[in-house]
């Protein structure tokens, strides 16, 4: 089947989607479809492993899709696999970021947070938020305001959409509330942290004021001055009072007459 | 057929208190696809096409959904945020046409996602939620269309037996160093996709210092 058809263009927006992201979409979409790629069966390392076994070193699939999951995000689900391969620069421009990604582990991605087994999927949307369409073959209709079945709201494991649902859900306060929660408790341990901190800057000065105390000239300067330089200077054994200038003094010697040592 | 949409876009630009010099009556629909590989879809496809993106737009521009989805896009990770929130309309999409027994052409998906993306990009953007970046618009593209295809074959909207042959032909596409014929835009080096290898090593070594380079 083909994947790229060309419509005619509905919406007007200043920004676009690169072409060759488009292309890489399309290829992403046909090998994960192929390959049954699901979060539950290792994600995309393992198929883009075997694929590579597969095509064998020429092939540059493996490393077209490493760089565009990367760039969505799926460094992480990636791994290995994405580590060899985006070795080879495999593409510049929208593709970028793929080395980056596979270092780093890429973004928090859908792969990485294993979803709950239940969930409603991506925004939670009211009832009456469902499309509604008037052509033939694709009304949207709701009997007693029913509303659209949610999409996979009994998806075995939804990945980002299910978190997505989860933190849209009507209890997103609860959520804003840990959030800032945890915002409130790290902001009194950045305060309790810098009281410690400010203890030993204390500790440490005092130790430092004690020691220049023991140290100090008798004139209590503490430091080294020009004077009590000189008068250090002053004090100083010289040279010929430290060292004597007798140098026959007696002891052990080679006797060139005796050919002896003897003590003279 | 575009006639069809302009309450909603209208909706929208006015919401958001700024038509960005365009004239919401007259000049945001029906661009033509400028050029590109693929095959002209027919009347029907491009009829379906529209009231795809129409029902996406009224997923997204509904009174009692648009500040979620604001919220979501400006709160999250934003490759997650926009790729997710686009998925999820598409899924939505799909979900409404699929009960009223019509079934949605992936091709028809892919196209519509990359128009939804944009425009979610810019909403949230005109609505102070969040800039998007191109890297981050097209990552999120990528995402979306990923999500969908796990989330729609789980609901069997998507058949992976339809992908098969596609993706055999690319793989032996592939091993036989052609990739480009069947997927053009890969096999464009100007498009920054090469072969690895001892070419893609020579590239890499194109930077290097050249012999007297310090002399």
């Amino acid at each position: 089947m083909g994947l790229k058809k060309l419509f005619k263009k509905v919406i007007k927006t200043a920004v676009k989607v690169a072409p060759l992201a488009l292309a890489a979409g399309a290829v992403v979409m046909t090998a994960g479809a192929a390959l049954g790629v699901t979060a539950a069966a290792g994600g995309w390392g393992g198929a883009i492993t075997n694929l590579v076994a597969r095509i064998g070193a020429k092939g540059i699939l493996g490393s077209v899709l490493t760089g565009a999951l990367t760039n969505a995000g799926y460094g992480a689900a990636i791994g290995a696999a994405g580590a060899a391969l985006t070795g080879n620069s495999v593409s510049k421009g929208a593709l970028m970021g793929a080395a980056t990604g596979a270092v780093t582990g890429g973004i928090t991605g859908g792969f990485r947070t294993p979803a709950p087994a239940t969930g409603s999927v991506g925004v939670n949307l009211p009832n009456n938020a469902a499309p509604q369409m008037d052509a033939p073959g694709l009304e949207l209709s709701r009997a007693g305001g029913a509303g659209v079945t949610p999409v996979s709201a009994q998806a075995p494991n939804g990945g980002f959409m299910n978190s997505a649902g989860n933190f849209l859900n009507s209890n997103s306060g609860v959520m804003i509330g840990t959030a800032v929660g945890n915002a409130l408790s790290g902001i009194g341990a950045g305060i309790g942290a810098k009281a410690e901190a400010d203890e030993v800057t204390k500790r440490e000065e005092d130790r430092r004021a004690a020691v220049a105390a023991n140290y100090a000239l008798p004139a209590g300067g503490g430091m080294l001055t020009p004077a009590s330089m000189a008068a250090l200077e002053a004090a100083r054994p010289q040279p010929e009072q430290r060292f004597s200038q007798n140098f026959s003094k007696p002891g052990y010697k080679w006797d060139p007459a005796s050919n002896q040592i003897v003590y003279a | 057929m575009a006639g069809m949409l302009s309450e909603t876009m209208v909706a929208r630009l006015k919401s958001a208190g700024d038509t960005g010099g365009v004239d919401p009556n007259e000049t945001i629909f029906a661009e033509p696809d400028q050029g590109g590989e693929g095959e002209a879809a027919t009347p029907e496809e491009q009829q379906k096409y529209e009231q795809f993106i129409d029902g996406a737009l009224k997923v997204i521009y509904n009174d009692k959904t648009k500040k979620k989805i604001l919220d979501t896009l400006a709160g999250s990770e934003p490759v997650e945020a926009l790729g997710g929130v686009a998925a999820m309309v598409a899924s939505r999409v799909t979900a409404a046409a699929v009960k009223a027994g019509d079934r949605i052409d992936p091709a028809i998906v892919l196209a519509a996602l990359e128009e939804i993306i944009p425009d979610l990009a810019e909403f949230a953007q005109e609505s102070g939620a969040r800039k998007f970046t191109q890297e981050e618009i097209d990552g999120a593209f990528i995402r979306a269309v990923d999500q969908y295809r796990e989330t729609e074959t789980r609901n069997g909207n998507v058949d992976p037996q339809e992908f098969a042959a596609d993706f055999e032909e690319m793989m032996r596409a592939d091993q036989a160093g052609r990739l480009g014929e069947v997927a053009p835009a890969l096999g464009n080096p100007a498009n920054g996709v090469s072969a690895p290898g001892f070419d893609g090593q020579m590239s890499a070594l194109a930077g290097r210092p050249q012999p007297g380079a310090y002399e």
